[in-house]
């Protein structure tokens, strides 16, 4: 045995692919010879020095990324799955003509008997596929949410941005993400990350009290862009109460033209004010 | 078989949804795999992204004969080289130091622990290229020799000689670093 032979044992013992160390006879080899000796102790040291074992941990954006991915993977595989089974079934048709199956009874029989024998194959199978990408949209979804709002919380601005950004592609379902996005829209410093924000709310559910939150929001703005922005989004609910008007143009800072605006695009209600 | 060979047969399979526990129990290995050869967290974090959507790629390429783990750091070996055949690799290099590895702040840690990890870090730093990856493969990665061996397509005796010329120029890079030995 040469000396590569016995480092490689010793490794080998080391990462748990063999179960003996090195033998009696082969440690006497070794002790005979100080510079092999002085090798074996260093691999022993290197594998043995638990400090180096310690690893640095990814981002989650890295795994929101990676289950992204494997969700779109699922969908186009899908898609391709129907369209293979779509092609065999048409090419299969003139076979059931020519075998003289096209008389109703028989076609009634066969449908029942392939469908009763696809059902007792299939259903377990497809259920437990069903339950795996519900769980894995859940997953992904539930870690969109969690690096949109750290992206939402970080001290650029160019981070924050490229945060809003990222919650476009998020449901906003997760009421920490929509006040996350409401309090940006409220307080950012940054006049862009409160446009984008408009933007992303603007693919929301809209419902009274998101309504409710943008006129609020609208009663604080200086920026006659975001201000105009958001009279746009207004105008995808239903029209304004004579109150949400009143806390509208109670913001002393509203442009005279998004005034107009407003008064024009709300006529019913600006009216009476 | 193992659970990951078989995992790897249903992906091939078409149940691709099974990707994900070869990634959670693959990614973090994998991202210190990158991170130990000199990458920076951002481009690691990155091909790791690469060599899953690869591993999807060509899953019908995978055959059970082979383990999943050598199969899969070819994988890592072919995209991280493909990077560096696309760009100049100058800025992405970070060295061991400038990393932080995890719980590295931990009150327990003696100082003797962390000065041997770094002197270790800097001498593995310090080697070429080919002695550090089969050092990583086998230290950190706990790949056996019959996986590196087929990852680096040379038979088991090569590597054994490579094995023990990178240990010696490890263990002479480490004792110049420790002041064991004087230039």
């Amino acid at each position: 045995m040469n000396h590569q032979d016995i480092i490689s044992q010793k490794i080998e013992f080391l990462n748990g692919n063999r179960t003996n160390d090195l033998s009696p006879e082969t440690l006497i080899m070794v002790k005979q010879d100080p510079e092999l000796a002085s090798e074996i102790e260093f691999v022993e040291q290197l594998w043995k020095q638990t400090e180096l074992d310690r690893v640095s941990k990814p981002s989650a954006q890295m795994q929101a990324r990676f289950y992204q991915m494997l969700s779109h993977a699922q969908s186009a595989e899908a898609t391709s799955h129907k369209a293979t089974e779509s092609a065999k079934k048409t090419s299969r048709e003139p076979l059931l003509v020519r075998l003289g199956l096209f008389q109703p009874a028989f076609q009634v029989l066969l449908l029942v008997v392939v469908f009763g024998l696809g059902w007792s194959l299939n259903s377990n199978k497809l259920s437990q596929q069903t339950d795996r990408s519900a769980v894995l949209e859940n997953k992904v979804e539930a870690l969109n949410v969690m690096v949109a709002l750290s992206m939402l919380g970080k001290d650029s601005t160019a981070e924050r941005l490229a945060g809003v950004d990222y919650a476009k592609n998020v449901s906003l379902d997760d009421e920490r993400l929509v006040d996350s996005l409401l309090a940006l829209l409220n307080g950012d410093r940054s006049s862009a990350v409160r446009l984008s924000v408009v933007d992303v709310l603007a693919q929301g559910k809209q419902h009274d009290q998101m309504q409710r939150k943008i006129v609020d929001s609208l009663s604080k703005q200086s920026n006659p862009i975001v201000q105009v922005a958001l009279v746009e989004l207004l105008q995808n609910y239903s029209k304004l109460s004579q109150q949400q008007l009143q806390t509208i143009f109670s913001n002393e800072q509203l442009d005279e033209e998004v005034a107009r605006l407003i008064k024009q695009n709300f006529a019913p209600q600006s009216k009476t004010i | 078989m193992t659970d990951e060979t078989s995992l790897m047969l249903k992906v091939k399979d078409g149940q691709i949804g099974h990707l994900s526990d070869l990634f959670e129990a693959n990614h973090l290995p994998l991202y210190n795999f990158y991170l130990r050869s000199g990458l920076n967290r951002a481009l690691a974090e990155d091909l790791v992204q690469e060599t899953f959507m690869r591993v999807l790629a060509y899953r019908s390429t995978y055959k059970a004969e082979s383990s999943f783990k050598a199969w899969f750091y070819r994988i890592a070996r072919n995209v991280v080289a493909d990077h560096f055949r696309k760009l100049s690799n100058k800025e992405h290099h970070e060295s061991f130091e400038e990393q932080h590895m995890e719980g590295s702040d931990s009150l327990t840690d003696s100082l003797e622990q962390q000065d041997q990890r770094n002197d270790f870090e800097k001498a593995l730093s310090a080697i070429p290229a080919e002695h550090r990856e089969i050092i990583i493969l086998s230290r950190f990665q706990q790949l056996n020799y019959a996986d590196i061996a087929e990852m680096l397509n040379c038979n088991i005796n090569t590597l054994k000689t490579r094995m023990r010329a990178a240990i010696s120029n490890l263990k002479s890079e480490y004792r110049l670093i420790t002041g064991e030995v004087t230039p």
